[in-house]
């Protein structure tokens, strides 16, 4: 039997050694797919220049939705994606980021500046220099986020 | 002292200077809070809910400024006034003079009270000259739709071919409010009105014979309403 993994780092290397006792192969070609809950994959795919990218969540500075594209932006560079921003949101770990408004997604570490509206709305300024807003349908969930 | 214009933009220009106070540590802690990345500790109170803390304490404070303005400006204003009416039954224009508040202005007042007894005033009885005073003092709490006091005058004498002056005034320590009114002599007057604490209200009557060819003044009466 063959099996795909799809599991957190922390419980992937007791699960191999479980498998291997049983003589299951693990391979990333096998149809079937084991997957822990509240699994999220490292990496996502996006198009550049060159073709197929693929970049780590760690890289991702913000995610932007643009009429029908979306774009993943890190520090230095732009991506394309396929996903969906709905799509997106459920798929990137929620601890790691947070969708600030229908059309954004950021990477909790990645404000350089934040500056408060008089309404409910909160002002970012990104380490990548991008200037995004939180708008009021997201203002307490953000401030829940980050405890502000 | 300020008027209520200026504290309102006191108080406005106070609120305003507390809130960007406000607006600019939250800025600063919030910035300090994300790049720390620290979750727990005390939530911050956000700037929407600081302006809507804002406005109610300033509508809040502005209403009991407000309140405060109106007691004083009420405590302030003098209650002293009076009216004279002619109640001459046959009279159909009766003759009529007031001096302060223009709602005294109604000859129906003499309607509502009797010479003989009026409950919730005292009755006194004074003669000076040709004039009978009834004099009745109000005994309850002052309210709006009372007079203080009721002075029912009533010439007895015989010569209606004089002219009469009538000096009302509001006579205290420190001042002197005369109102003078001149006509023929009346056969029965009713003054009514309201008195400040530590006022007095005067009624002094001359009677001027105009055809005399030595003295003008016939006579004359006084009687002075001091409330208990």
């Amino acid at each position: 039997m063959r099996l795909r993994l799809r599991l957190n780092r922390d419980t992937e290397e007791q699960v191999k050694e479980e498998l291997k006792k049983r003589e299951i192969e693990i391979s990333e070609d096998a149809s079937l797919i084991l997957t822990e809950e509240n699994y999220y994959d490292e990496r996502i795919f996006c198009k550049d220049e060159q073709g197929t990218a693929i970049v780590s969540l760690n890289k991702i500075c913000h995610i932007e939705s643009l009429g029908h594209d979306v774009y993943v932006y890190t520090m230095d560079k732009k991506f394309k994606t396929e996903l969906r921003i709905y799509q997106l949101a459920s798929l990137l770990p929620p601890e790691q980021f947070i969708r600030i408004s229908n059309s954004v997604i950021i990477q909790r570490n990645s404000i350089n500046h934040i500056r408060p509206g008089l309404s409910c709305k909160f002002f970012l300024t990104l380490k990548n220099g991008a200037q995004v807003d939180v708008t009021r349908t997201y203002y307490y969930k953000f401030k829940e986020f980050y405890g502000i | 002292m300020f008027t209520l214009l200026e504290i309102y933009f006191m108080i406005a220009f106070l609120a305003v200077l507390g809130l960007l106070g406000y607006y600019s540590v939250y800025t600063r802690k919030i910035n300090r809070r994300i790049q720390s990345g620290e979750v727990s500790g005390k939530k911050l109170v956000g700037i929407p809910r600081i302006i809507t803390v804002f406005v109610i304490a300033f509508l809040s404070f502005g209403c009991v400024v407000l309140s405060f303005y109106l007691l004083k400006e009420d405590e302030e204003s003098s209650r002293n006034d009076f009216a004279i009416i002619n109640i001459v039954e046959e009279d159909e224009d009766p003759y009529q003079a007031y001096g302060g508040n223009p709602r005294l202005n109604d000859p129906a007042y003499a309607g509502l009270y009797s010479k003989k007894s009026n409950a919730g005033y005292d009755k006194e009885v004074i003669k000076d000259g040709d004039y009978i005073f009834t004099i009745f003092k109000r005994t309850s709490f002052p309210d709006n739709f009372h007079p203080d006091f009721l002075c029912f005058a009533e010439y007895m004498g015989k010569r209606d071919d004089l002219y009469v002056s009538i000096t009302s005034s509001f006579v205290s320590a420190s001042d002197t409010d005369h109102h003078l009114d001149n006509g023929g002599v009346s056969d029965r007057l009713l003054f009514f009105g309201n008195l400040d604490p530590g006022f007095d209200f005067k009624i002094h009557f001359d009677l001027i014979d105009k055809a005399a060819k030595e003295s003008f003044k016939a006579s004359s009466a006084e009687v002075t309403i001091r409330l208990n």
